[in-house]
């Protein structure tokens, strides 16, 4: 049975119809077509998945689409501000070399994009442990961790 | 992903009562980042068709002090807890277990009910059906636990009949502070020590029931220490934790109170009162009764013997930590 839900994403309102089972990475990838979330393992172990729901970072494997409703929720897609190409953490995973692969990319932007919500000056443990639920393969963090750096110098 | 209805419960006295008109038939979602991989990996025989969401019983969602007792709502969040001031000023052992259990964004959904009643961890019982699943282990009604002929190097070294650990750290923790768990349903209430919510097929609650609260006495001792061993540091489970309380009774006379995690279905409790004496003969003799009571019922299995030796180095590490 399909069910309405209405809440915030990327900061507009949607109002959509849902199965009760979805996930809200289901919702967001196969309905909404919006591919920059991505699904690694599917049980809150890698944090590709991961979108910010009212300022927290959270994994959207294992979020049921129906929790999301009144709530406000972030992509990838939606973090860069008006006329902004991106935003000055991704430019700053650009120009750091901490994109390799690109898998884990938008899930670790969102985590740090939490930190910084959370924190206007993080420093690299508050950093590490922001990102401790995300993994990558490719670059040994390192990169990531200086990106994150540069970011919060540039804010 | 099995198909599942869903509906929000408006207050507690709501979520109790569609629980006692559905029981089997309805489970509790909480922060649901267990309860969507049951779903999602289907290896559970049968599964109820309505799934309740208790998030917006704002009721259950606090932390407060109040006669000497610390008192937690069972859906405030482990993020919460973890930076909560009463957390980090009286119970630091609470801050450092929720550090090392799963990520940020896990802990961002996840509740303190939700961590002390999240299914257990076996391999074979979590088979899932994409590969060839559900396994009918002693769980689900089969003739024997499939982890004592199989590959059991993370199961527990006290089995009764299922070999599955407590996989909650918070329980470890929670046991070693001698907390008591509120657990309620429509028109009752009872209180539980925390070994009591687990029995060796599972938690001791009825399909109507949910823990409400959680107690824990402010008589903490004079330090206190929580360590936790895992292949993996972040996102994994303990493959041993132990939690440990230094008190002083009298002036010398000390008494040690320390819980294992990772050995059995439910956190093991030693407590052992000596003259408390700053040398290594001491640690000996207190790690050699620490450790002998704990596995005093120990039966390896054919790949988990390691889990001796392991607990006893942890056991040094952590009296020589609470010294």
């Amino acid at each position: 049975m399909k069910r309405e839900i209405k809440f915030k994403l990327n900061g507009e309102e949607v109002t959509a119809e849902v199965e009760s089972h979805w996930t809200l990475l289901y919702f967001l990838r196969e309905v909404l077509k919006l591919k920059g979330t991505k699904e690694g393992c599917g049980y809150g172990e890698c944090g590709a998945c991961t979108v910010v729901i009212d300022k927290m970072a959270v994994n959207s494997c294992l979020f049921p689409v129906m929790e999301v409703n009144g709530k406000d929720v972030l992509t990838i897609e939606g973090i860069s501000g008006p006329g902004e190409a991106l935003h000055p953490l991704q430019k700053a995973f650009i120009e750091e070399g901490a994109v390799q692969c690109g898998f884990c990319t938008p899930g670790m932007i969102m985590s740090a994009y939490a930190l910084f919500e959370e924190k206007k000056n993080p420093d690299d443990e508050d950093i590490k442990e922001a990102i401790e639920g995300n993994l990558c393969r490719c670059t040994g963090y390192v990169k990531i961790i200086d990106a994150i750096n540069a970011a919060k110098r540039g804010k | 992903m099995k198909k599942f209805e869903y509906i929000e419960a408006e207050d507690l006295e709501d979520l109790l009562s569609i629980l006692w008109d559905f029981k089997n038939e309805a489970r509790v979602i909480a922060g649901g980042t267990d309860l969507l991989s049951i779903f999602k990996d289907q290896y559970l025989l049968s599964y109820p068709k309505l799934v309740v969401n208790a998030k917006p019983v704002k009721e259950l969602d606090y932390v407060y002090i109040e006669g000497g007792i610390l008192k937690i709502g069972a859906l405030t969040r482990l993020s919460t807890l973890l930076s909560h001031p009463l957390v980090i000023e009286k119970f630091p052992i609470i801050k450092e277990a929720i550090m090392t259990i799963a990520t940020p964004q896990i802990r961002n959904v996840g509740t303190v009910g939700g961590n002390l009643c999240q299914d257990i961890r076996c391999w074979y019982y979590r088979y899932p059906a994409r590969l060839g699943g559900p396994l009918i282990c002693l769980r689900k009604g089969g003739k024997t636990c499939l982890a004592i002929r199989g590959d059991n190097r993370y199961h527990a070294l006290i089995g009764k009949r299922c070999y599955a650990v407590c996989p909650s750290d918070l329980a470890i923790v929670l046991c070693c502070l001698n907390a008591e768990i509120i657990v309620v349903k429509k028109k009752n209430q009872r209180k539980l020590d925390v070994q009591s919510l687990y029995t060796p097929l599972g938690l001791s609650l009825q399909p109507d029931e949910i823990v409400k609260e959680i107690q824990v006495p402010c008589n903490y001792g004079f330090r206190q220490r929580f360590i936790k061993f895992t292949i993996r540091r972040p996102i994994d489970f303990a493959v041993l934790s132990l939690a440990g309380q230094l008190k002083f009774e009298k002036k010398d006379l000390s008494k040690w109170i320390i819980t294992f995690g990772g050995i059995s279905y439910r956190p093991e409790v030693v407590v052992v009162t000596k003259y408390f004496q700053k040398n290594e003969k001491t640690v000996e003799k207190l790690l050699e009764e620490i450790v002998r009571s704990v596995l005093v019922k120990a039966k390896p299995l054919t790949k988990n013997a390691y889990k001796i030796p392991l607990l006893k180095g942890l056991s040094r590490k952590l009296i020589h930590s609470l010294m």
